[in-house]
């Protein structure tokens, strides 16, 4: 008598590790055509050494936590206050604050027929979690802004394409710390790792013009970062364009300076300071 | 409460028989030593980064020891059917609760103080001191630890030692969001909903309150000695309902 289930044929032992190995062949043999079509040269950069697989796999979760490391840097910079625990809290306990958001609780409560009404208890909570929670906004003391340093480079080491956190954290220590070179190194790293994030170049070129007084590698990445494919909006691309302008006359090419700031009126029509400056500029090369 | 001390004990030097907490330990450490030991654009003295890696790192782990730990006391007992003859003694069942949660408290506290000690060394190697902030933060941990122990007891004697891991964890991840995200809902909700969701925020404790970690990094200054003495009274109130509602249960089970 036949066993139920066993389909009537003969049994082979070796028929599943087979069906197996040929399933894997053909993953495998797809893996190539999909891979070369999926990744493209500048989202391989690798998360962790040697772990450009592992990265691959678990690009999402790094992405997303580089974001989590981001928001500690402003965390950080405010005593540990988020600016809606903040809100809220204070708004809770009724001690002070944001008039303008509690004005929008009060209008969102009455919207649904019923008012926020809170009793002895809701009180005593609020006032417990205001006492656990930092709660006044604070700047970071001055000699203590290096403690913000390593969420910038955790940022970038989860996530090698955060362009902002590689140009802020590029400034901090530049400018803030002093720390010049390390600041160069870690833009470097940024430029690198995003060819075309215009804010590296920028502040790459700002920390050569203002800390080295190197303007001629200031001009090489201010150059660079107008050449850039990202998207740039008028105001940045002024901005660049007034360094780039000042690096061209520091050198003494004030024709290549004047250049510059004539782009800049193009842009803003009526900014008058930049007219003054060509007009200044002009006279000094007759 | 002899009966419960001695049932407190078998807890201990179960624990310590096994290899789990070791485990923990090592990696710990190991974690705690490689944020110490990390150096960030040649800067020294990063006290705030390392200080609140490690009370993460601290706080978890010994919550997963409490856990694991208290989880799988009745389970185990019941399986292995070495609860008879304990049962078959002069023992009442409130006190091998109770004896079942101080056992797990206390190896989760020793191990906390274990923990902690290590990092105040570290913290002491790096130029920074022990404030105030840090041991009021020590206090409500081992509060939170308590609080902890007491729920996985109490939820030992109503479902599996996996199911009650599983929703001990989450529990525990979700406690310290639960009140923000009923105060953020209220805005959204009918006045039925907000009743309910009020009633929900009474009820399920918070374990937000006992968590200090931000000023401990930010260095703020201690916190009101009321607000620490609300915080006990409202640990103890919890753990006694929960060592109640989990002695009812256990009371209720043939044996």
């Amino acid at each position: 008598m036949k066993k139920l289930g066993t389909g009537g044929g003969k049994h082979r032992p070796y028929n599943v590790p087979l069906c197996l190995c040929a399933l894997l062949l053909c993953v495998l043999l797809l893996q190539i055509p999909l891979q070369t079509y999926h990744y493209s040269e500048a989202s391989s950069v690798s998360v962790i050494p040697g772990g450009e697989i592992i990265s691959k796999i678990l690009g999402g979760v790094f992405s997303g936590s580089a974001d989590l490391l981001w928001l500690k840097t402003d965390e950080y910079l405010h005593k540990g206050v988020t600016e809606h625990s903040h809100c809220h809290i204070l708004e809770e306990a009724g001690i002070g604050g944001h008039t303008q958001h509690k004005h929008e609780h009060e209008h969102k409560g009455t919207e649904h027929g019923h008012e926020l009404k809170h009793n002895r208890l809701d009180k005593l909570f609020a006032k417990l979690e205001y006492n656990l929670k930092p709660n006044i906004t604070e700047h970071l003391h001055s000699k203590r802004e290096d403690e913000l340093m390593p969420w910038f480079k955790l940022t970038t080491t989860f996530n090698p394409h955060h362009v902002r956190a590689y140009a802020v954290g590029g400034y901090w220590l530049a400018f803030r710390l002093g720390k010049t070179e390390e600041a160069i190194k870690f833009l470097k790293e940024g430029i690198k790792n995003n060819p075309d994030g215009y804010q590296i170049s920028t502040q790459i070129g700002i920390v050569y013009f203002s800390r080295l007084k190197d303007y001629k590698k200031a001009q090489y990445y201010f150059e660079k970062a107008l050449k850039s494919q990202a998207e740039m909006d008028e105001y940045d691309k002024a901005g660049i364009l007034r360094f780039l302008a000042f690096s061209y006359k520091f050198q003494g090419h004030t024709q290549k300076a004047i250049d510059c700031y004539k782009q800049v009126l193009g842009l803003f029509p009526e900014n008058k300071k930049a007219v003054q400056i060509i007009a200044r500029w002009e006279q000094e090369k007759d | 409460m002899r009966a419960a001390w001695i049932i407190a004990k078998n807890v201990i030097e179960e624990s310590i028989r096994k290899k789990e907490i070791y485990v923990l330990f090592i990696l710990s450490v190991a974690i705690m030593a490689v944020a110490a030991m990390a150096s960030f654009f040649s800067l020294t003295g990063l006290v705030k980064y390392f200080t609140e890696l490690s009370f993460l790192i601290v706080t978890y782990i010994t919550v997963i020891i409490a856990v694991v730990v208290g989880a799988r006391q009745l389970p185990t007992e019941l399986n292995s059917r070495t609860i008879y003859p304990l049962m078959a003694k002069p023992l009442k069942r409130s006190e091998f609760i109770i004896g079942k949660w101080l056992g797990t408290s206390l190896i989760s506290i020793f191990c906390f103080l274990v923990f902690e000690g290590i990092f105040i060394i570290l913290l002491l190697s790096k130029g920074s001191s022990v404030s105030g902030i840090l041991i009021q933060g020590i206090f409500l941990h081992i509060l939170q630890l308590m609080l902890i122990s007491s729920i996985v007891i109490c939820l030992s004697a109503f479902m599996t030692n996996a199911a009650n891991v599983t929703v001990s964890i989450l529990y525990f991840i979700l406690g310290h969001w639960i009140g923000k995200a009923i105060s953020d809902a209220l805005d959204k909700c009918g006045a039925f909903l907000v009743w309910m969701l009020k009633s929900l925020n009474y009820i399920i404790p918070h374990l937000d309150y006992f968590d200090l970690s931000k000023k401990i990094v930010h260095q703020w200054p201690p916190v009101p000695a009321w607000v620490i003495i609300t915080v006990t009274i409202y640990a103890v109130v919890y753990i006694s309902i929960f060592l109640l509602i989990g002695t009812l249960k256990f009371q209720r089970k043939q044996l």
